[in-house]
């Protein structure tokens, strides 16, 4: 029996020593590395499918005097998750670094951030969540910090400061969970069963998670860092924070909601989260950078996937996985572009580009059709989502439930306003420096055509998510 | 035959018609192909036009729980009709596209893109559930949002095409929420088990109302009714086939299409009435507005909101055959107006204003089917217009207020088409004969023989109205009283365009007074400052929850500067430091337990 | 205490002959011309002992030594790490230290005091190894230049009062064992009082070198004063010198107080100077413009979290704090090491590290993982230790404790992420070139931060047997 678990999380760290010891080929490596991610995620789920279950595990000892285990497991979500995690590092790995800028320290950010991902939704025990979760965030930091643009520094320190923060009290709760859980249990599976613990510290871990995540996901109003970080990282770190790194909180989100606990607050953080889906659909109006625009989408698309776990309905939940699914697709689609856009010419705000359809078509269309995709439009993965988003919240809240679906109005009308004004209108057009090479294109159609493979054929998914 | 296989031709003449773009040698051909496309479709839609109602179960998308999301396609009844339409207005739309798109290098985007818009259309009239309808009308939404500004060069065209899919964007956001929302009460989507399951509902559901009005929305959009109809005289910045194509039997009448399917429902939950009120105002409005436009396609545009709205005044009237009736002969005169001025432009190197373009020159033909046109359209006997006309007269007729409005209307809907036609053809007489006769002497035979082809459609349907007994189901009264308005109306046209032609031309009173777009364009304009002020003022909440966590951490690097205090350097500071340690240690040795 | 064991008794001279030689080493390379040997031969000597001396630990072997030192697996893994951080503080000195030979005797005294301490039986023993480390540094600062004679006094003097401090302790414990050795007091009599109070004059004294609020003050001054290898030296050594000797003293004769009835005394103690140095070490190190100044009062706060392991008085505390005292060793004297380089190459101020990765990829990488350890940023090893002690604090029923160190944690994020923001501008920069022998420490330390953060059972089942033989 191959240990395809910890070969997920293990072969990336190879791979790391092999960009840290040869000078070059660098990019070559994190692109092989990113491919062997995938490769073996979809042996993965080969295996979760013949097996008809989504739930693997690995067991291997660890910190044995604390009863801690090294515990790889997947489900459902996070099988979901792995495969959209593996496309879009691949294609980061693969196009995202469009300039060819300081080609090594990206590359090895990439891998490290690959170890973060795959361990994060691997991990079997809050322990391992913990070590990935904060490798999944030092990565991007490094993205944003050596390899961002104008702003890089006030950004990365403001990602760094909320994601720390989000992490001691992740810590925290961790360390509560640790000694009150029967038999010092830290299995993520044990938080299902925390019906036993005093309802005080039942509220606490479940408050400090909650916090924690929302922080990342993000959700009102801890969001603050996500425009500066998203707009300042590089491409690369663009494309796996938004597409990503905002899983992780969703994914955790997940976790926490099977607390018995949770109902309790499942109403007011579903009110929450739909104050901050309109919240962030107004600020995107107010925005003139491309790719803080992009951002701002995150923050709506990622309010919504909270309110549908919140919903804790069957379809909810399923919905707000292949939610995220979607989006992590999606949206890494749309920095991708938007970083074309940026390196073809040079900027990144809307008032000053024109016409960037007449010297960049592809990636024009590439954008639009992106804003299809977080709009919701039937054949992209996101209605599917969509679909089942909010028949969840149809029936755990009624009438209500839709209501959020709303802010799509609010953010698509401004979006469609981007791209008339910068985009297609091209009266006067922004003088082009740059394309876009093959690699690019790659990135396009297979994200592309993720998108449309899981928005035509949803069964693929969802016989996993249902299994 | 799978009714799928009807989309086929067009797929691949529309993929073939793309490919061929790679090179401009190939790209004069994609015009052939595509045609080729979309007469196969329009054969294949046309046999199944003739088949017996039938629905096709394609697969189960997805299931929640045990609930299936099936993708059905229906044949028979409404949905037939409608393919028929398009099955014969399609490919007249692709011929004349032929003779009228000659940029060489757009030719291959343009097919397309048209090729796509059609297969959306079929899909939206086969589609048998509400799932098949909602990819088949969001295909469409994105489709005429690439059409309309197909131009994007320009920023005219570009403006209309956001305008139109921020329209229809609120529209499809609606439409969804009602799907969603009715899927939750039945557990369902098809269209008849809706309609069934509708049946036995007792008593009022606030939840379905609500669903129903969400639903009722998205087909105000997309069907251009009072106060989302802006957007399709925006749309006239399209290449004038699709337009032609739009606003006869595509696109504005898949939200009509809708309220036909969903009938019985609205029917049950009492809901006619929004589109009798809708209805009427939009009616008003459009012919209004008709008036006031020198744009010789935009005239056409107010018109054709107008006609939706007489649809659904049809529709909420609960007058079915009429609505049907009304939406058949719509299509065939609006299509054949279309064309008449794209090609009366087309022979004025583009000018839009009909102050400024003079009409037909010699070209007898097309004179008369733009005559047939306008013919038909004032309701003029024996045009099938007349049918369609007197249908929703008489469904109007228990209505008085309705009745009045819309006598009104065909009233005014004489007066405007007649401006139409009359105004132009004053400026032939006043200018040069032959500087004119010049652009319609070029005209290709390829844009004039649709026209010929939809004149005569509009006659042959008057001979089956009458084979069929439509026309015997006419009220001689409200024929009478129609007729009468409509020949006042073009009287009155004459008069007043042929002698008087001051009036209505740009800057007169009149005008002013009658043109709404400028007071709803306003209202738009204050709803987006409106959204704009709250997301301001949101932002201004934003920095500010910004600053307070900036404060905070301020604060803490305050708290650092004071701890900086300490660095003196200086011995006696550790030393007092450390005698304070210790005596501090000492007093919690001593007083604490 | 866990029982001797028998036999085996020969290994003991496997530590004790190194560290004599050592000495005398030390001693005669004074008369040495050259550097080069002396270097050699402390270097390897030190090595040596640090194997022996962690071969001792493995073995786990435990018994009497001349009835003032004590062999056992406390002391042995304490003194090899120690001695192995000796010998890293000996690589980096090599080329920039301008007597070596003096430089070196000074630091086998050193590491003669670090055995005293480590292998103590005696509480005499603990004064006197103390003693010795503090005066060979001062020592050492003294002769390292004119500029040093102030910091070198100021330990001195400080040194001095610590010393007259823990005499005054060991005078009150005298009544109640008048050995004083450190084995538990079996029973106690009345005076319950002075007893308490040797036990805060114990603390006080030993706090005033662990860097433990207040007695904290001259740290920066000193650490920032001395050349940056005999800071890598206190920080890395003398520190964790006086945490042993706390360890040792508490956990033996003590018994953290608790079977005496006076545990709430203790732990009010503990905990106030836990966090007090905590939250006294991050807030100073916000402001500070200076690096070595910054990591001299990230080291005070360093020193805070091992008191709460010390805090909580409980095994897994006490394993906790030896594990964060081995792991900060190897942080604190890896990241002195790229301070001292960059000094001699006159990078000081943050300002002066903007820009490194530019100028020496390897150093600013470095830096950057031995502080994000230091931030306790898994999977290094500062998350584990840190793991460790927040969740003895939990366990011993002071989850604020864990609280507090945890927002100290987040602090401390800040102004580590300023000196990384610093070190990744991008800037035009000569390249520097990195001495091998620092480049070697340095890769020693992260090898270690990063293997020991990976899989830290091997080190937690190591720090767990020193517990034990602590009796705790």
């Amino acid at each position: 029996m191959i240990p395809l678990l910890l070969l997920m999380v293990a072969l990336p760290v190879l791979f790391l020593a092999m960009i840290g010891v040869l000078k070059r080929y660098s990019s070559l490596i994190a692109t092989i590395s990113s491919i062997t991610g995938l490769a073996l995620t979809l042996a993965v789920i080969a295996t979760a499918i013949m097996g008809s279950s989504p739930n693997i595990s690995e067991n291997y000892g660890y910190i044995t005097s604390l009863n801690i285990g090294f515990n790889l497991r997947t489900n459902a979500a996070s099988l979901v998750l792995l495969l959209m995690s593996s496309i879009v590092i691949f294609i980061t790995a693969l196009s995202g670094n469009i300039s060819k800028d300081r080609e090594r320290i990206a590359s090895l950010l990439l891998v490290l951030f690959q170890i973060g991902a795959t361990g994060i939704f691997l991990s079997g025990n809050l322990f391992i969540f913990f070590i990935f979760w904060d490798i999944g965030v030092i990565a991007p930091f490094f993205m944003i910090n050596v390899l961002g643009s104008a702003n890089r520094k006030t950004a990365s320190y403001k990602f760094i400061l909320y994601e720390i923060f989000a992490s001691a009290l992740l810590l925290f709760a961790i360390l509560l969970m640790y000694f009150y859980s029967p038999g010092h249990s830290l299995s993520i599976s044990a938080l299902a069963s925390t019906s036993t613990m005093p309802v005080g510290i039942q509220e606490s871990i479940f408050l400090l998670l909650f916090i924690a995540f929302m922080i990342n996901m993000p959700i009102f109003p801890l969001h603050a860092w996500l425009p500066d970080a998203h707009s300042e990282a590089s491409t690369q770190g663009s494309m796996v924070l938004s597409g990503i790194l905002t899983k992780f909180g969703g994914f955790g989100m997940l976790i926490i909601f099977a607390m018995p606990i949770a109902k309790s607050y499942a109403g007011i953080i579903a009110l929450l989260a739909a104050i901050s889906a309109f919240y962030a659909a107004f600020l995107i109006m107010r925005q003139s950078d491309i790719k803080r625009i992009v951002a701002h989408t995150t923050i709506v698309e990622m309010s919504i996937i909270m309110f549908a776990i919140a919903t804790l309905t069957v379809p909810g939940t399923s919905g707000s996985i292949y939610g995220m699914f979607a989006h992590g697709l999606a949206v890494a689609m749309l920095f991708l572009a938007a970083g074309a856009v940026e390196h073809i010419f040079h900027d990144r705000n809307i008032n000053i580009l024109k016409g960037i359809s007449h010297n960049a078509k592809l990636t024009a269309y590439i954008f639009l059709i992106g804003i299809f995709a977080i709009t919701g439009v039937p054949l992209t993965a996101s209605f599917i989502a969509d679909v089942f988003m909010f028949i969840g919240a149809i029936s755990a809240f009624g009438l209500f439930g839709i209501v959020p679906l709303f802010s799509l109005v609010l953010m698509g009308a401004f979006m469609y306003f981007v791209i008339n004004k910068s985009f297609f209108a091209n009266k006067e057009r922004t003088s082009a420096d740059g394309f876009i090479t093959v690699r690019q294109k790659i990135g396009y159609s297979v994200l592309l055509s993720a998108l449309f493979l899981f928005g035509i054929l949803p069964f693929i998914l969802l016989k996993l998510i249902n299994a | 035959m799978h009714p799928l296989v009807a989309l086929l031709p067009l797929f691949f003449g529309g993929i073939l018609s793309l490919l061929l773009g790679a090179s401009i040698k190939t790209e004069k051909y994609a015009k052939h192909v595509a045609l080729a496309g979309a007469i196969g479709s329009s054969l294949l839609s046309i046999y199944l036009f003739m088949q017996p109602a039938q629905s096709y179960q394609l697969t189960n998308w997805f299931s929640i729980g045990q609930y299936g999301f099936q993708l059905t396609l229906s044949l028979g009844g409404a949905n037939s009709l409608l393919l028929f339409l398009i099955a014969v207005i399609s490919p007249l739309i692709f011929f004349y596209s032929t003779g009228y798109m000659n940029v060489p290098s757009e030719q291959s985007r343009y097919y397309f893109e048209l090729s796509l818009f059609t297969i959306s259309m079929m899909l939206l009239a086969m589609s048998g559930d509400f799932l098949t309808f909602f990819i088949a009308w969001e295909g469409l939404g994105i489709t005429s949002y690439l059409l309309i500004g197909f131009w994007y060069q320009r920023d005219a065209p570009a403006d209309a095409a956001r305008t139109a899919i921020t329209t229809i964007l609120i529209g499809d956001i609606a439409m969804l929420a009602g799907i969603l929302l009715l899927w939750s009460s039945f557990h369902s989507l098809n269209f008849s088990a809706i309609n069934s399951a509708a049946l036995t509902l007792s008593g009022s559901s606030t939840y379905l109302a609500v669903a129903a009005l969400l639903i009722l929305v998205g087909a105000f959009t997309k069907s251009a009714q009072f106060p989302f109809h802006e957007w399709l005289s925006g749309a006239m910045e399209g290449p004038t086939p699709v337009s032609a194509f739009l606003h006869s039997s595509t696109m504005v009448k898949a939200g009509v299409f809708l309220t036909v399917l969903l009938l019985p429902l609205f029917v049950k939950l009492n809901l006619l009435w929004p589109m009798l009120l809708i209805g009427t105002i939009t009616a008003v409005i459009g012919s209004i507005t008709a008036l006031t436009s020198d744009h010789i396609k935009k005239i056409l545009a107010y018109s054709t909101i107008e006609d939706l709205g007489l649809m659904f005044v049809a529709i909420g009237l609960n007058a079915l055959s009429a609505a049907l009736i009304f939406f058949t002969v719509q299509a065939l005169y609006k299509a054949l107006l279309l064309m008449s001025s794209g090609t009366i432009m087309k022979a004025n190197d583009d000018r839009t204003s009909i102050y400024r373009v003079s009409s037909f020159g010699r070209n007898r033909l097309l004179f008369v089917s733009a005559l047939i046109g306008a013919l038909s359209i004032s309701g003029i006997f024996p045009f099938s217009g007349f049918f369609g006309k007197v249908a929703v007269d008489s469904a109007a007729s228990s209505n008085a207020i309705v009745y009045a409005v819309l006598t009104a209307v065909d009233f005014l809907t004489a007066l405007y088409i007649f401006r139409w036609l009359l105004v132009p053809m004053e400026n032939q007489k006043k200018a040069h004969q032959t500087a004119y006769s010049a652009g319609y002497s070029l005209l290709k035979k390829s844009m004039q023989i649709p026209q010929l082809v939809l004149a005569i459609l509009i006659i042959l349907f008057s001979v089956i109205f009458f084979y069929n007994g439509v026309a015997q189901q006419a009220n001689l009264d409200h024929s009478i009283v129609e007729m009468a308005a409509s020949a006042f109306g073009a009287i009155t046209a004459y008069i007043m365009f042929k002698k008087a032609k001051n009036v209505l031309s740009e800057g007169s009173r009149s005008r002013k007074i009658l043109y709404t777009g400028n007071a709803l364009n306003l209202a738009y304009l204050y709803i987006a400052k409106f959204f704009g002020l709250v997301a301001h003022a949101i932002e201004i909440f934003d920095n500010g929850l910004n600053r307070l966590f900036y404060m905070g951490s301020s604060g803490v690097m305050g708290l650092a500067g004071s701890v900086k205090i300490a660095e003196k350097g200086n011995i006696n500071t550790y030393i007092a430091a450390l005698a304070i340690g210790l005596i501090l240690v000492f007093i919690i040795l001593v007083f604490v337990p | 205490m866990i029982p001797y064991t028998t036999g085996q008794e020969w290994v003991i001279y496997l530590v004790a002959i190194p560290v004599a030689l050592l000495v005398i080493s030390g001693i005669l390379s004074t008369f040495s011309k050259s550097s080069r040997l002396p270097f050699i031969l402390t270097a390897a000597l030190l090595a040596v002992s640090a194997m022996s001396s962690l071969y001792i630990a493995y073995t786990g072997v435990a018994f009497p030594l001349i009835h003032v030192l004590q062999v056992n697996s406390f002391g042995s893994l304490l003194f090899g790490f120690l001695a192995f951080g000796m010998f890293m503080v000996e690589l980096i000195s090599y080329k920039h230290t301008e007597s070596l030979q003096h430089f070196n005797m000074l630091l086998s005294f050193v590491a003669f005091g670090a055995f005293l301490v480590t292998y103590a039986y005696s509480m005499i023993a603990i004064l006197a190894g103390i003693e010795t480390v503090i005066l060979a540094t001062a020592f050492m600062i003294l002769i390292s230049g004119k500029k040093y004679v102030e910091p070198a006094l100021k330990l001195f003097l400080l040194g001095a009062i610590a010393t007259a401090i823990f005499t005054m302790a060991l005078a009150l414990l005298f009544p109640y064992d008048s050995a004083l050795s450190l084995t538990q007091i079996a029973s106690l009599p009345a005076g319950k009082f002075l007893f308490g109070l040797s036990l805060v004059l114990f603390v006080a004294a030993l706090s005033v070198e662990s860097a433990g609020f207040p007695f904290n003050f001259w740290i920066p001054d000193v650490y920032e004063g001395a050349p940056g290898n005999i800071t890598a030296l206190l920080a890395g050594v003398n520190k964790k010198i006086a945490f042993i000797a706390i360890l040792e003293i508490l956990a033996s004769v003590f018994a953290f107080y608790g079977s005496l009835g006076g545990s709430a005394l203790y732990s009010h103690v503990m905990l106030i100077v836990a966090t007090l140095t905590m939250f006294f070490g991050n807030l100073a190190a916000l402001a500070q413009k200076s690096v070595k100044r910054l990591l001299a009062y990230s080291s005070i706060s360093q020193a805070g979290y091992i008191f709460i392991g010390i805090a909580s008085a409980t095994h897994l505390g006490i394993e906790a704090s030896i594990f964060y005292i081995i792991a900060h060793m190897f942080m604190i004297i890896g990241a002195f090491a790229i301070v001292f380089w960059l000094e001699s190459n006159n990078a000081r101020t943050l300002d002066e590290y903007s820009g490194l990765y530019g100028r020496n990829s390897f150093a600013a990488i470095g830096l950057t993982v031995l502080m994000l350890s230091m931030a306790g940023i898994p999977p290094l090893v500062g998350f584990a230790g840190k793991f460790l002690l927040f969740s003895s604090a939990v366990y011993a029923n002071q989850a604020y404790l864990a609280f507090i160190g945890i927002v100290n944690s987040f602090i401390s994020i800040y102004y580590y992420a300023k000196v990384i923001n610093q070190m990744f501008q991008r800037k035009e920069a000569k390249r520097l070139y990195l001495d091998k022998n620092i480049a070697i420490v340095l890769g020693i330390s992260i090898v270690f931060v990063i293997i020991i953060g990976i899989y830290p059972q091997s080190m937690i089942s190591l720090a767990s047997a020193a517990a034990s033989a602590l009796g705790i």
